[in-house]
């Protein structure tokens, strides 16, 4: 029972875990606290259902479409909205991300309505056995899937020449820039990875939290928890954060109570940024704030 | 006349249309008024903190709520008055606020911002899922009293609007004084600030402890405007959302701004009624326009309109002057 | 008579020591300079005495008070004002507000503050005169309701060192009072530094590059180098220091 308990709290920790590296990917790149990673995710859900039941692509396509529309949302959002502003303070970055979040609140509104709407189950939940404990397949797919993507970043980062490049930015944007290296390209790219991620996140996460327009609300305050964790800063802090909430939560419903299943993660998030205001693993010094 | 006796005038001559306002309207823009003005006296609390002080807080809904859910339960069970609600609420409010401040007192700008976001979400599971908060059941007022008095529609908007006043000649007298100097000399410069001498984390913690005590007025008055709430409108982030999106619209700094930006913010959900996917496309659009166009709020642009209306108007009546002394112009 | 004694101070950051046991003794009513190379620790000893500094080993006393278990907040209630190195002002206020922030400590009761109750009225119009004072002293009158971020250097200069009066110091640091001034600005605010301390009996402490000032104002200096006291007398005694000579002429080979 523990044992099932943890294992599918690390399932839907895993799937923060996207937002909470689409989060810290943008602020340590941009120096902004994206508020509309969640949305991104949310418009992604929707558009993979209209794909797999409006126009019946199959799950295959409605992936790859769901993918490249909120890539390329994110990407317009980065030009047309942060391009602008890229030089102010970070009060007026997080305002705009804010903005964001209400635009794409109301244009999900208007396009699919406001009601909650189930997303088929794209993998079966039959349990399989593993160590003598029942476990979801759809968790094990998650996770598998989730991992999957952090692997693939982490080669992304060290491998090729856009992905060091970022890393450099992270490091000292200005000595970067001083190298040669296109600050503006990079900066988009993040945002586009941001938007990746958050279209993967957005369709795992559907058939668990019910498509609608608030469905990504508190998963986003979930993700920054996580993300906290590493300081705003450390993938791999946020990834752990991520994984931690997930079970915490989950072993908070199971042994206090449904009611403080909510609760659990918005206490953490109050409670690590009072504690450690540098995360649990983010211990370098950051530009500003 | 100096800048200072304009906004004076300009206020009283306000109020005093405020007031007289219901004989001349029909009597359902009194209670939209009075809706509105609760509103502003939360972004009067907000900016208080923010705009004066400069800690970003994306959380005050959860103030707002507090005071509400004090008012409710207290005149739920007790049958208390309005009087009672505007003592207890923000007493509650203002007290969970200086521990929030306590809270996080070392943390800076972003994640201050999202500390405080954390928050009012908590308040919210709480509200949704604590059986004594009835969750989306919500909790009905019976009908408000004020000293022993029932009153409806227009008595409302009377108290809220004596209440509004009272917070607006607070946060102007607070402001003006040396502890508002000191809340602006931390956004400024925390470390200048140090050295002047102010106690950055007593200075921090009662800004924290003001702002949600005013910000709880407003939630107080907004319970009985309604005569009932529930966790479907407090239970979630979005009032705290707004209401920083009406200081930053409005005009950070800046009274005028709060009413603005409070009026705007409570407005357009209601003229756009049905269509509340363009109140929020609308509200995202107004937000990204000010920070781009005009990052000092509305109140700002106005502010600079108006002086350069006044330097013209000098610069006219000067030239006339010399037009006049050099026998040029209309007097030939 | 010393006031302010900096005694054996070390501050080390991460692997570097910034200060490696400074010792400077500073006389009362004295006008006192710090020299020495960048990076030698000058700044790095301000914050300490001001208290945005801890430091590992030593002791500061500041008239028999020792610093080093006060808060940076309560370090002007001792008499110890200063100015910062890259100007420090309160931008979105006017000239009038930061010398009356400079005054906080002289507010008396916030809540009377507040609620602007006649006490606290009574003691802001007395703020409010004094403060008119002090800026005519430093020729702002014109520039009062002025905000600071608009006017133009040496303006900013001068309102830094009003508002560091304000609080009716009995020290005065100053930390690269003439960073960026030309030598007309130079001169000027030597004249102003010397009259504070003779009028106002302050004594005052110059962290300094510029030697002309230092030759012009300062009775005695510390030499600093890398974090260390490597030599201290008069100016003149100091500009012919072996020592010291090596010390600086040792940076710019470095930097040739």
């Amino acid at each position: 029972m523990l044992a099932q308990q943890i294992v599918s709290g690390l399932a839907t920790g895993s799937l923060y875990a996207l937002t909470a590296i689409g989060i810290v990917l943008i602020f340590r790149n941009t120096r902004t606290i994206n508020l509309a990673q969640g949305d991104f995710s949310m418009i992604g859900a929707f558009v993979a259902l209209t794909a797999l039941e409006r126009f019946r692509m199959g799950i295959l396509g409605s992936i790859v479409v769901t993918i490249a529309v909120v890539t390329v949302l994110a990407i317009a959002v980065e030009r047309l909205i942060m391009r602008p502003i890229e030089q102010a303070d970070w009060l007026t970055l997080f305002t705009a991300t804010l903005g964001v979040f209400y635009i794409l609140h109301g244009i999900a509104g208007w396009l699919w309505g406001r009601d909650t709407k189930s997303f088929p189950a794209l993998f079966s939940s039959a349990p399989v056995v593993i160590a003598g404990t029942l476990i979801s397949r759809a968790h094990l797919i998650n996770m598998a899937i989730a991992g999957v993507v952090g692997i693939l970043l982490y080669l992304f980062f060290r491998l090729t020449k856009p992905g060091i490049a970022m890393r450099a930015i992270t490091e000292d944007p200005v000595a970067a820039q001083l190298m040669g290296i296109p600050v503006r390209s990079i900066v988009l790219l993040t945002w586009a990875v941001g938007g990746t991620l958050a279209a993967i996140g957005g369709i795992l996460l559907a058939p668990l939290v019910y498509v609608s327009t608030q469905m990504m609300d508190t998963v986003l305050v979930k993700g920054y928890t996580g993300a906290v964790f590493g300081g705003l800063y450390s993938l791999p802090g946020a990834v752990v954060g991520s994984l931690f909430i997930g079970v915490a939560e989950n072993l908070a419903g199971g042994y206090l109570g449904a009611q403080y299943k909510v609760t659990i993660a918005f206490v953490l998030i109050v409670l690590v940024l009072a504690l450690r205001p540098r995360g649990l693993f983010g211990g370098r010094a950051r530009r500003e704030i | 006349m100096s800048e200072r006796g304009w906004q004076l005038i300009f206020t009283v001559v306000a109020f005093v249309g405020l007031a007289l306002l219901p004989a001349v309207v029909p009597g359902f823009y009194a209670s939209l008024l009075g809706f509105t003005f609760t509103y502003v006296i939360a972004a009067v609390g907000v900016n208080l903190l923010t705009g004066y002080t400069g800690l970003v807080t994306v959380g005050h809904g959860g103030f707002f709520a507090i005071g509400a859910y004090a008012t409710a339960l207290l005149a739920k069970h007790w049958g208390t008055s309005v009087m009672v609600g505007l003592i207890v609420g923000p007493a509650v409010s203002g007290a969970i606020g200086f521990a929030l401040g306590i809270i996080c007192l070392r943390l800076g700008g972003a994640f201050l911002a999202i500390a405080t976001l954390g928050f009012a979400l908590t308040v919210g599971a709480v509200l949704n899922n604590w059986p004594m908060f009835e969750g989306r059941t919500g909790i009905q007022l019976g009908q408000n009293i004020l000293f022993g008095y029932p009153f409806k529609d227009l008595g409302f908007y009377y108290v809220s609007l004596v209440v509004m006043g009272l917070i607006m000649l607070a946060s102007w007298s607070i402001v003006r004084s040396g502890v508002g100097r000191a809340f602006i000399a931390i956004r400024d410069s925390e470390r200048a600030a140090e050295a002047m001498g102010i106690n950055l984390r007593l200075y921090k913690t009662v800004a924290f402890a003001i702002s949600a005590a005013m910000t709880g007025a407003g939630g107080v008055l907004f319970a009985h405007h309604n005569r009932y709430v529930s966790a479907e409108t407090f239970g979630n982030a979005w009032l705290s959302v707004d209401f920083l999106t009406a200081v930053v619209i409005g005009g950070q700094g800046s009274l005028l701004g709060s009413v603005i930006g409070g009026g705007f913010v409570a407005l357009v959900p209601y003229y756009l009624g049905e269509l509340q996917d363009f109140a929020y496309i609308l509200n995202g659009a107004a937000l990204i326009a000010t920070l781009v166009f005009a990052p000092e709020g509305a109140a700002g642009l106005l502010g600079r309109a108006l002086r350069s209306v006044r330097r013209t108007h000098r610069t006219v009546a000067a030239v006339e002057t010399v037009a006049v002394e050099r026998g040029t112009g209309w007097n030939r | 008579m010393e006031s302010l004694s900096i005694w054996d101070v070390h501050v080390q950051f991460g692997g570097v020591k910034a200060l490696d046991g400074v010792n400077v003794g500073v006389p009362r009513g004295m006008i006192y300079g710090l020299i020495g190379p960048n990076g030698a620790g000058k700044t790095t000893l301000f914050n300490c005495v001001n208290r945005f500094q801890s430091y590992s080993a030593g002791t500061i006393h500041y008239r028999g008070r020792n610093l080093g278990s006060l808060a940076p907040h309560q370090v002007i209630g001792l008499g110890i004002a200063r100015t910062f190195q890259s100007i420090n002002l309160f931008r979105s206020r006017t000239t009038l507000d930061n010398i009356l922030i400079g005054m906080h400590t002289h507010l008396g009761n916030p809540i009377a503050a507040m609620l602007s109750l006649p006490g606290g009225r009574r003691r802001e119009a007395a703020m409010r005169a004094r403060a008119l004072r002090l800026a005519a002293m430093f020729g702002l009158e014109e520039v009062l309701e002025q905000q600071v971020v608009h006017l133009p250097f040496g303006y900013q200069k001068r309102v830094e060192l009003a508002r560091a009066l304000a609080a009716k110091p009995s020290l005065l640091l100053l930390d690269e009072p003439v960073a960026g001034c030309n030598e007309e600005e130079t001169s000027e605010l030597a004249e102003v530094i010397r009259r504070i301390n003779h009028e106002f009996q302050v004594t005052v402490v110059v962290v300094e590059h510029d030697m002309a000032l230092v030759a012009a104002i300062c009775e005695e200096v510390t030499v600093l180098h890398f974090g260390r006291t490597i030599a201290s007398g008069t100016p003149a005694a100091m500009l012919n220091h072996p020592a010291v000579v090596e010390a600086y002429l040792g940076e710019a080979n470095v930097g040739a």
